[in-house]
């Protein structure tokens, strides 16, 4: 170090008088001495400037170490040298290893942990560390083929540095393939991806989020894996995030956008950036664009620009199966959600041919029908233990659960459209006929039912129903006392995304006054057993004979509410529910994240998550049962 | 969102700010766009951008000033960089010579990338530390002369004669657009950058804005 900063010494060997010789200019130990402090100064007027905020990077005793370490490292690799934006790389580094440096007193140091953490080594560890790093984003600094010969392996074929080969391999390949539309976005106003990409690389992002959240991507970052290949797709993810704004900007507006990228949102963690580029490592294609898009700014992409051939229709059953881990399955449904989706539009296919209906309605149940039959599984399925035996990989398990769960939405959205059409049928049709007209009840019902089959899809995190998991696995007994069965059934009623606000109150009430009706088991008896499930928690009360029971809610219904409003247009009747995520474990993918995605009218549509915070406590106080209050206990969980 | 640019503008004008490390680039930016100055400014890394719209003789323009790191000599965004710039603000920092003796290397590098008719302006930097000159003004006043250039000393700090060192290279820019006009029509581009002759003219019927406008997005 001492010759660092005194390098006259270090060439006191050389005859002084070299520099006369006949020696070439850059065998002179004057020469040599010249370019090094010409290096030295760059160096140093980049750490004058280094986190000017930050009182320990203005202390000189850090800025010699800063200007040694970049001073070392450049003569170490002459062919890159010193470039501008190392300095800060290396200043969140030393700012980490000094703060964890432990101060020893002096004597032999025993232990790792005293050797590790030793405050005397804090320069000789950040060099290393820093060395490490720049293995991995060298490249990226290396100007060289544009260059005057610094003589690096130098790309002849390629006339242009390797960042700017990176860069447009970003956004013509990754991008490409993940949201074709942005991609050609970004060509169409003539961005040149390296004027941005080449600072977010070559800094790893430390000038696009504050320090602390620097620290924690770079945490995510190193912790993925230290050679940092998936740099590239947690740009391209970066891009995703900002995927809205970039569509509707301009040239300039574009490029201050990401010059000036927007801070992490409240609900954002740091460390989903890398969670993302993981998961575009594993599904670089639409499908992972419009998963991650939609995650991230809860509006995925248009289906209508994914191409043609999808990779989720190639997926094997195996692979499907093991989305098993999601509750639905977990709760052993059989069948799932296609059963439930197809049962629905089934019988309102059966009810709109008894109504009348317009031929229109007919095409829009086609194609759910259609649609649904797309995605039948194979009647053979896997038991959950077979997938625990015999797949292992919980990384691999995770991502299958996130294949699933893209599958299900794309289910949802197809719904959409055709609920969309059958709600304008219906409000037709109720305007037609009186408003306690039978068939325009069940009619009413039988779409809300797929809508919420729709949303259910849609959101794999939204745990089914109990009545439903109990009707399904038929495990519980009907020598329990009616009137605790029916306690729970209403005290359940309301934290169904679809819950009237009158709801609880009526079940309630009807439990008092009618226990005996709606016992479980008779009920299990009279009726198929998801028509009916599907019916006792929609009503809170669960029998289709109980006319009087239906009546009593459909007018205290939303659904009834809103016949005559437009919110319904949306398909989105139920949408905007937030619910807890029992799979949420942060550990992967984060694959059962909580996203909403729906556009609807979202203020009317928050009354009824309100409701469910409100009665949340009430229901875990009324449920005696030890199975739903363990459902209630993981969907309360925040 | 507000990211789309509603400002409507005569015309879109590229500078480009160039000079070695530290004479203060990137101030300069800050206090023309934004009327800031930071005494404790990062270094630059790859490119910085900001818009200004101000009045030219009547007309609204659109100024998009481009910063780039002074080190980075050979660019890997050496062709963004320059591509579609019609001005250049060339700046040293008169407190240190070894930047003004630069000036020949970036003038060369223009030659190279750039436009052959671009509008250059040398600008001596950090007027306001007049006790640490190292250069006369007379020196830079020669340079100019020679090579064909407007000479301005400026200082970010003080915000003495930024405004009107771009308002310079804007009305310079202004005059060859104009006679390129009349000589030939030239197509005009709604969106973007200015592409081969470097101008964007858009829709002159716009509503303009009668104050000088700054921007600071």
């Amino acid at each position: 170090m001492k010759g660092l900063q005194h390098p006259d010494e270090l060439e006191s060997f050389a005859d002084p008088l070299s520099e006369d010789t006949n020696l070439s200019l850059s065998k002179s130990p004057w020469h040599t001495l010249r370019n090094d402090e010409t290096l030295r100064q760059e160096i140093q007027q980049d750490v004058d400037r280094c986190m000017p905020d930050n009182l320990y990077f203005r202390q000189p005793a850090t800025q010699n170490m800063l200007v040694d370490i970049l001073f070392v490292w450049s003569k170490l690799n002459q062919d890159i040298s010193y470039r501008q934006g190392m300095h800060e790389l290396l200043a969140p580094i030393i700012w980490v290893v000094e703060r964890d440096a432990v101060v020893l007193s002096p004597g032999p140091r025993t232990g790792p942990v005293s050797v590790v953490f030793d405050s005397m080594h804090i320069e000789h560890d950040s060099f290393t560390l820093f060395n490490v790093i720049m293995q991995s984003v060298k490249s990226a600094y290396d100007n060289s083929p544009a260059g005057t010969g610094s003589g690096h392996a130098m790309n002849t074929t390629v006339q242009e540095p390797p960042m700017v080969s990176r860069a447009r391999k970003i956004v013509d390949v990754y991008l490409e393939r993940v949201d074709p539309p942005l991609a050609t976005h970004l060509r169409e106003i003539d961005m040149l991806p390296q004027i941005f990409l080449m600072r977010w690389i070559r800094l790893l992002f430390g000038r696009e989020f504050s320090f602390d959240d620097t620290l924690t991507v770079w945490d995510a970052l190193f912790a993925h894996d230290p050679t940092l290949k998936c740099l590239d797709l947690v740009c391209v993810s970066m891009l995703l995030r900002v995927r809205w704004q970039l569509m509707d900007a301009d040239y300039s507006a574009a490029l201050t956008l990401l010059l000036k990228y927007p801070p992490f949102s409240a609900d954002q963690h740091p460390s989903s950036l890398v969670n993302d580029a993981i998961y575009l490592q594993k599904h670089l294609d639409f499908d992972g664009g419009y998963h991650v898009i939609g995650k991230q700014t809860k509006r995925p992409p248009p289906l209508i620009n994914r191409p043609a051939k999808s990779p989720m229709h190639e997926r094997t059953w195996s692979e499907l199966s093991s989305g098993q881990d999601n509750p639905f399955a977990v709760a052993g449904s059989p069948g799932g959600f296609e059963t439930l989706v197809q049962d629905a539009a089934r019988s309102m296919f059966a009810r709109g041919q008894k109504l009348g209906l317009h031929k229109a309605v007919r095409d829009a149940i086609g194609e759910v029908k259609k649609n649904v039959q797309n995605f039948q599984p194979p009647m053979t399925r896997q038991t959950i233990s077979d997938v625990r035996v015999t797949d292992n990989d919980l990384e691999d398990i995770f991502q299958r659960v996130a294949e699933l769960e893209q599958r299900n939405k794309t289910l949802a959205k197809m719904l959409e459209g055709a609920i969309g059409d059958l709600w304008k049928q219906h409000k037709d049709v109720v305007e037609n006929r009186p408003a306690d007209d039978e068939r325009v009840k069940s009619f009413t019902m039988a779409i809300a039912k797929v809508q919420l089959a729709s949303v259910y899809l849609e959101d794999f995190s939204l745990p089914l129903p109990q009545e439903e998991l109990d009707a399904v696995s038929s495990t519980r007994t009907s020598g329990g006392a009616p009137a605790t069965s029916t306690t729970i059934t209403s005290a359940d009623v309301p934290r169904e995304p679809v819950a009237p606000r009158g709801a609880s109150s009526l079940g309630s009430k009807q439990a008092s006054t009618s226990p005996a009706a709606h016992d479980p088991k008779s009920l299990s008896s009279t009726r198929p057993t998801l028509e009916q499930s599907s019916f006792s928690w929609m009503l809170g009360q669960g029998t289709s004979d109980n006319t009087s029971a239906r009546s009593a809610f459909m007018s205290a219904s939303p659904f009834t509410l809103r016949d005559s409003s437009e919110a319904r247009d949306k398909g989105s009747l139920f949408g905007d529910e937030a619910p807890s995520q029992p799979l949420r474990g942060g550990s992967t993918l984060s694959a059962t994240e909580k996203r909403s995605q729906r556009e609807g009218p979202k203020s009317r549509e928050l009354e009824p998550e309100d409701e469910t915070l409100k009665l949340g406590p009430l229901s875990r106080q009324v449920g005696g049962d030890g199975e739903a209050t363990t459902v209630r206990k993981t969907r309360q969980a925040p | 969102m507000a990211y789309k640019v509603d400002q409507e503008y005569d015309y879109l004008f590229k500078i480009v700010l160039i000079g070695d490390s530290g004479v203060g680039k990137s101030n300069i930016l800050s206090r023309f766009t934004r009327n800031e100055f930071c005494l404790e400014s990062k270094s630059t890394i790859g490119v910085e951008f900001a818009t200004r719209t101000l009045q030219v003789e009547g007309k609204t323009v659109k100024a998009q000033i481009w910063d780039t790191a002074g080190q980075e000599r050979y660019r890997a965004i050496t062709s963004a960089y320059y591509r579609g710039a019609v001005g250049a603000l060339l700046v040293y920092d008169i407190t240190k010579r070894q930047t003004f003796d630069n000036v020949q290397r970036w003038l060369r590098e223009l030659r190279d990338h750039a436009d052959s008719n671009i509008v250059i302006m040398l600008a001596g930097n950090k007027a306001d530390l007049n006790h640490l000159r190292s250069l006369p003004a007379e020196d830079a006043q020669i340079l100019a002369e020679k090579e064909g250039l407007s000479f301005l000393e400026t200082s970010a700090l003080e915000a003495f004669n930024i405004e009107k060192a771009f308002q310079a290279i804007l009305l310079d820019i202004y005059h060859i657009i104009s006679r390129k006009a009349l000589a030939a029509q030239e197509g005009a581009s709604s969106n973007g950058l200015p592409h081969g002759t470097t101008i964007n003219v858009s829709n002159l019927s716009a509503i303009r804005n009668k104050a000088t406008c700054c921007t600071a997005n």
